[in-house]
């Protein structure tokens, strides 16, 4: 009994934890925090499904809906969003070292950088999350907003990044 | 909407993210087709989302990696399973049954969290006076970001040049390095902190894990392990501000293995460290990686050990493949990928099957199945199936190959459930095409031809090379009855395929 669910979330695990501990940094917890936290996750997914009754349509979304509401519990007030550490700036800022053999500009990844830091946590996360896949209404869900929110969320959003990078 | 209203970018967003109401996208993209301005910037939305993306790739390995190794949650799971068992067997009323599933998460958080009653120093102080001298063959392994190796447990000389910047950084950080799993070192860097947080946790049955972390200093968190029985230390985790240091003893049964005793009058211990980056490890990766991107079924993709590396060669890729195999396989070390632009070999994609002519079987199968079409389309049915059965057990068996006994031994918890996860997928795609194949050959072999005993093999990997062997002798006897030119063909052909396919379901089971 249990095996199937087992093995399911054992290979969602797997797949899906360094996207889930990636998007729980993104809420400033340290990566410990970060680490721990991505196994509770996975964990009360477990837990759900063996539960009677509970089917998941989509274990992806409701994986990043736990993992969200887990982050606001857990973060701090005051933490910042820092997406680049200092090792990325450096290697941005040094012309010799070569992130991606040069084929990546660095000065549409700072203006990239710099635009996403000037979005609003609820934007930023829109668009993590849209970028992993989820859909508007997913999203909605995770973050406690209507869908109509979500899109325009995520077309300013767009339209930011699209000044910061092009004009 | 008339076509010289221009579409708000948010409903171009939209669009291109599936999310307009079906109603309106045949007028939207209608706007779209007639409308330059509204397409180009279409098309800027289209390209910053691409730039987006791109960023996310290149900032992620930047991003602080998990600072321990991901725990196998197995146990968790195991003990979810007996809350949930205990509670069906009571029939308890609907609330009840949420109340108890509340406490189960209750309980399974706490014990995410458990902390146990004695204080870090106590169990230190025991430790340090139960800890036995280092023996001079006593050997650990030390795993940073880039590399693995082993080296004595205790150094007696300053050790070798290559670990120059491992021990400055240890020395800044106060940290014994010559002598870096034992309680007496992480007690006495302990001991220093002008600041600290301890927690003990109990880790299973047999250990203590000691958690001390700082704000001070360049170590910043620290974990030793310690086993309950003997209070010895057996791994360690050093989070350091630019470095992740892991450190597992070694054990003694694999000392003795690998290295004959040293001759009476030389006891002295070689000091250099040897890398040993795990060729298992690494190889659980690739496929892996393989697997994930569907690459490791056929032979379009290759694996060749090329001195200490392991040369990944993919032909015949398409660009995206490439750039997939690319990306997954560059982030592990010792591996190279190379690409080969031929065509692949004719064969190895299932394709368009053409039916002879005169399949031997031809006249008895359309006896059976009607018209000559059906016939043809049962052919092309079956073989396609087969191939892809086939598939699954080459799959299967490259992972037994790959990983025998010894190799799958030496693969931490982790490694082993990736392992695990990638043989429950072949077998469980196995059988289904084998579940498919029966049904296609129902007509001519009834389930009740197949009476298949349960076969029972003492590894997974004895199991994966018999079960390719039968898979391979199963698809070669149909594409002999089916599409072969064996003239003397006849009825006992289909007995041999029902005793081919019996005793595949058969290792199945």
């Amino acid at each position: 009994m249990g095996q199937q669910e087992h093995e399911q979330v054992t290979r969602v695990y797997i797949e899906w934890r360094g996207d889930v501990y990636r998007y729980l940094l993104t809420f400033g917890l340290p990566p410990a925090q970060a680490q721990e936290g991505t196994q509770e996750v996975f964990l009360r997914l477990y837990v759900a499904l063996r539960k009677s009754g509970e089917t998941i349509h989509n274990q992806r979304a409701w994986v990043f809906r736990v993992a969200h509401n887990l982050a606001l519990t857990l973060r701090s007030e005051e933490t910042a969003f820092r997406p680049l550490d200092a090792e990325l700036e450096a290697t941005l800022a040094d012309k010799s070292r070569s992130p991606e053999s040069g084929l990546i500009d660095r000065e549409k990844l700072i203006r990239m950088q710099h635009a996403l830091e000037s979005l609003s946590p609820q934007q930023r996360q829109c668009l993590h999350l849209r970028a992993e896949g989820l859909r508007y209404q997913e999203i909605a869900d995770t973050l406690g907003v209507g869908i109509s929110t979500v899109s325009e969320f995520l077309k300013r959003a767009v339209t930011r990044l699209r000044k910061a990078v092009y004009d | 909407m008339t076509s010289h209203q221009h579409l708000q970018d948010e409903q171009l967003l939209s669009l291109l993210d599936g999310e307009v109401p079906e109603l309106d996208v045949a007028s939207i993209r209608a706007h779209i087709e007639t409308c330059w301005t509204c397409r180009t910037r279409l098309e800027e939305i289209e390209s910053i989302i691409g730039e987006y993306v791109r960023y996310r790739e290149v900032v992620t390995p930047f991003q602080p990696p998990p600072p321990a190794r991901w725990a196998n949650l197995e146990p968790r799971f195991q003990e979810v399973d007996r809350s949930v068992g205990a509670r069906r067997s009571l029939r308890p009323p609907h609330w009840l049954a949420i109340a108890a599933a509340l406490l189960i998460v209750f309980f399974l958080v706490r014990r995410f969290e458990t902390v146990t009653p004695v204080s870090a120093a106590e169990l230190l102080r025991k430790a340090t006076a139960a800890q036995q001298p280092q023996s001079p063959r006593r050997r650990i392994q030390i795993k940073t970001r880039h590399r693995t190796f082993t080296r004595p447990a205790a150094l007696a000389t300053n050790g070798d040049s290559q670990d120059a910047e491992l021990r400055a950084m240890f020395e800044r950080a106060h940290f014994d390095w010559d002598d870096p799993l034992s309680t007496r070192s992480f007690a006495a860097w302990r001991d220093q902190l002008p600041e600290k947080r301890d927690r003990v946790r109990t880790l299973g049955d047999d250990a203590y894990m000691i958690q001390t972390s700082t704000s001070t200093g360049e170590l910043r968190e620290a974990q030793l392990t310690l086993r309950k029985r003997d209070l010895q230390p057996t791994r360690e985790m050093l989070e350091f501000t630019n470095e992740t240091v892991e450190i597992e003893a070694v054990p003694d049964e694999q000392i003795a293995a690998a290295a004959p005793p040293p001759e009476r009058g030389t006891p002295r211990e070689p000091s250099r460290s040897t890398e040993t980056v795990s060729p298992a490890h690494r190889d659980l990766q690739v496929f892996s990686a393989l697997h994930k991107i569907g690459a490791d079924l056929g032979e379009p993709v290759e694996m060749s050990e090329n001195g200490s590396r392991l040369l990944v060669t993919g032909t015949g890729l398409t660009s995206e493949q490439k750039r997939q195999l690319e990306a997954s396989l560059l982030r592990i070390p010792g591996v190279e990928v190379r690409f080969d632009d031929a065509t692949p070999r004719a064969g190895n994609s299932p394709g368009q099957r053409v039916t002879p002519l005169t399949a031997p079987l031809q006249p008895r199968l359309q006896a059976l199945l009607g018209s000559r079409e059906s016939v043809e389309e049962f052919t092309n049915r079956a073989l396609d199936a087969s191939d892809a059965m086939l598939a699954r057990a080459h799959a299967l068996r490259a992972l037994a190959k790959a990983f025998p006994g010894p190799a799958e031994a030496s693969l931490d918890a982790n490694d082993r459930d990736i392992l695990r996860v990638m043989r429950s997928d072949h077998t469980t795609a196995l059988a289904a095409r084998v579940r498919e194949l029966q049904t296609i050959l129902d007509p001519v072999i009834p389930a009740s031809a197949l009476r298949g005993e349960k076969v029972e093999s003492a590894t997974w990997q004895a199991a994966a090379q018999a079960l390719f062997a039968s898979a391979q002798n199963l698809d070669q006897l149909l594409n002999k009855a089916l599409a072969g030119s064996n003239a003397d063909a006849d009825d006992s052909d289909f007995q041999h395929i029902a005793a081919a396919l019996a005793r595949v379901q058969g290792q199945l089971r």
